[in-house]
């Protein structure tokens, strides 16, 4: 299911489980299935902090605001 | 829901407190009603609890030497509560005589008049459940675990392949347009969860998607046939002596409806690749030995003359079905009505769900 990615900074990883990720995006904290982060990710375990990269339609589902052009 | 309750122990009471209380189930009721029925005569002895995942009570007895269990509504009803009871009593008959696996039917009370609840009684089942831990032989040959989940695949051919007609269960469900209502009914409880407050909405990424591929794809026919409903590794039994199911339990969501949901139900909850909890806290360890999903559906066709070209659609459907469930309880969760962590845990199961539908959509059963 090919889609535009959208790219969050400063991602925080609250929890994770082989199956999902708890993160903090932004103010907002969202619950992720492993299988949806695309190439680019840069957070996979718990405490970690960096770049999440997802489709836009997940990033829709999530609800989460798409992050400022530069 | 996703309920572990079989027929298992629980642990015993504390000195001098009472193992059930009378408001639960007045024994001196119950065995005037016994009495009254010839199942046996003198004292209920050896009362247990015993325990699962649901709200309902399964109490271990004996009575003059013969052993019992009686399964009533929790202490505090819903509203349909005794209709549940009523219905999993009929279907434990229907199914007397056949290659079900499962608890046999003493005897059934209908009315709320004796312990003020409808019950019922059954044989206890010697088998062991699963996800609590695997005991010898079992834990040791993978072989074995390898035939385990045939038998699980067993159990709902059998189960679909019974004439629910002829086993007095016409009237038990509603099989027109079964297939047409499942997407709608499933969406619109999803919905009804907005009305919560403080639920700020599912952040169930895949949820429209999965939604639309199942009204795009759904099969144009099926053959109705009696359905489990909740059918998993955590609601059967197995035996302790060989890979066979000694029971399926469980029954309270039984209906008339496509069987091969129940197949779909099972892989959406089969805890691949490697034994992790997926759809309600089901695991087994170890799970090396356990079929792969495509097994199951193999060894399904190879028992069935149902036609399984859509086997996918109905993975998916449970995956979506079971998902709304468990959002539910992350929506009152976000309500104050159920504890926030059991919500958290419950949404990463429903978004592991819907991640789970989008892979079977894209890549089918089949695919490792």
């Amino acid at each position: 299911m090919p889609d535009t990615p959208i790219v969050f900074e400063d991602v925080e990883v609250l929890s994770a489980t082989d199956l999902t990720m708890r993160c903090r995006v932004g103010g907002i904290v969202v619950i992720i299935g492993r299988g949806q982060p695309l190439s680019g990710t840069t957070i996979r375990a718990a405490h970690d902090r960096g770049r999440l990269v997802l489709p836009r339609w997940a990033v829709h589902d999530l609800g989460l605001p798409e992050p400022a052009a530069d | 829901m996703m309920a572990r309750d079989p027929v298992r122990a629980v642990g015993s009471p504390a000195v001098g407190e009472p193992i059930v209380s009378p408001a639960v189930v007045d024994l001196d009721a119950l065995a005037r009603w016994m009495d009254a029925r010839g199942l046996g005569a003198g004292a209920i002895v050896g009362v247990e609890r015993l325990g699962g995942g649901t709200q309902n009570v399964l109490l271990r007895f004996v009575r003059a030497g013969r052993p019992y269990v009686l399964r009533r509504p929790p202490e505090h009803k819903r509203k349909n509560s005794d209709e549940t009871m009523r219905r999993e009593a009929r279907v434990l008959a229907a199914l007397a005589g056949s290659d079900v696996p499962h608890p046999a039917l003493i005897a059934a009370e209908p009315t709320i008049d004796v312990i003020g609840a409808a019950f019922y009684l059954m044989e206890p089942i010697d088998g062991f459940h699963a996800p609590s831990g695997l005991p010898e032989p079992h834990r040791s040959a993978p072989a074995l675990r390898y035939r385990m989940g045939l038998a699980m695949v067993d159990g709902i051919v059998a189960l679909g392949a019974i004439d629910h007609e002829a086993v007095g269960l016409g009237d038990f469900g509603r099989p027109e347009n079964y297939l047409e209502r499942q997407v709608e009914r499933w969406r619109s409880q999803l919905a009804s969860y907005a009305d919560l407050p403080g639920y700020g909405g599912p952040q169930i990424p895949g949820v429209d998607r999965v939604a639309r591929w199942l009204d795009a794809h759904r099969p144009s026919r099926f053959r109705p046939g009696i359905i489990h409903g909740d059918y998993h590794l955590s609601n059967v039994l197995f035996s302790r002596t060989g890979p066979e199911l000694a029971a399926i339990v469980d029954w309270e969501l039984t209906t008339i409806g496509d069987p091969l949901l129940d197949l779909g139900w099972l892989l959406a909850t089969w805890p691949e690749p490697a034994g992790g909890q997926i759809g309600g806290a089901i695991a087994v360890q170890p799970w090396t030995g356990f079929p792969h999903a495509d097994e199951l559906v193999a060894h399904y066709r190879a028992r069935s003359d149902r036609d399984l070209s859509a086997i996918d659609w109905y993975a998916v459907l449970a995956c979506y079905k079971l998902g709304i469930i468990l959002e539910g309880t992350n929506a009152r969760a976000a309500a104050g009505q159920a504890p926030r962590a059991t919500g958290d845990m419950l949404h990463a199961m429903t978004v592991a769900l819907f991640e789970r539908a989008l892979g079977l959509i894209e890549r089918g059963v089949g695919a490792r």
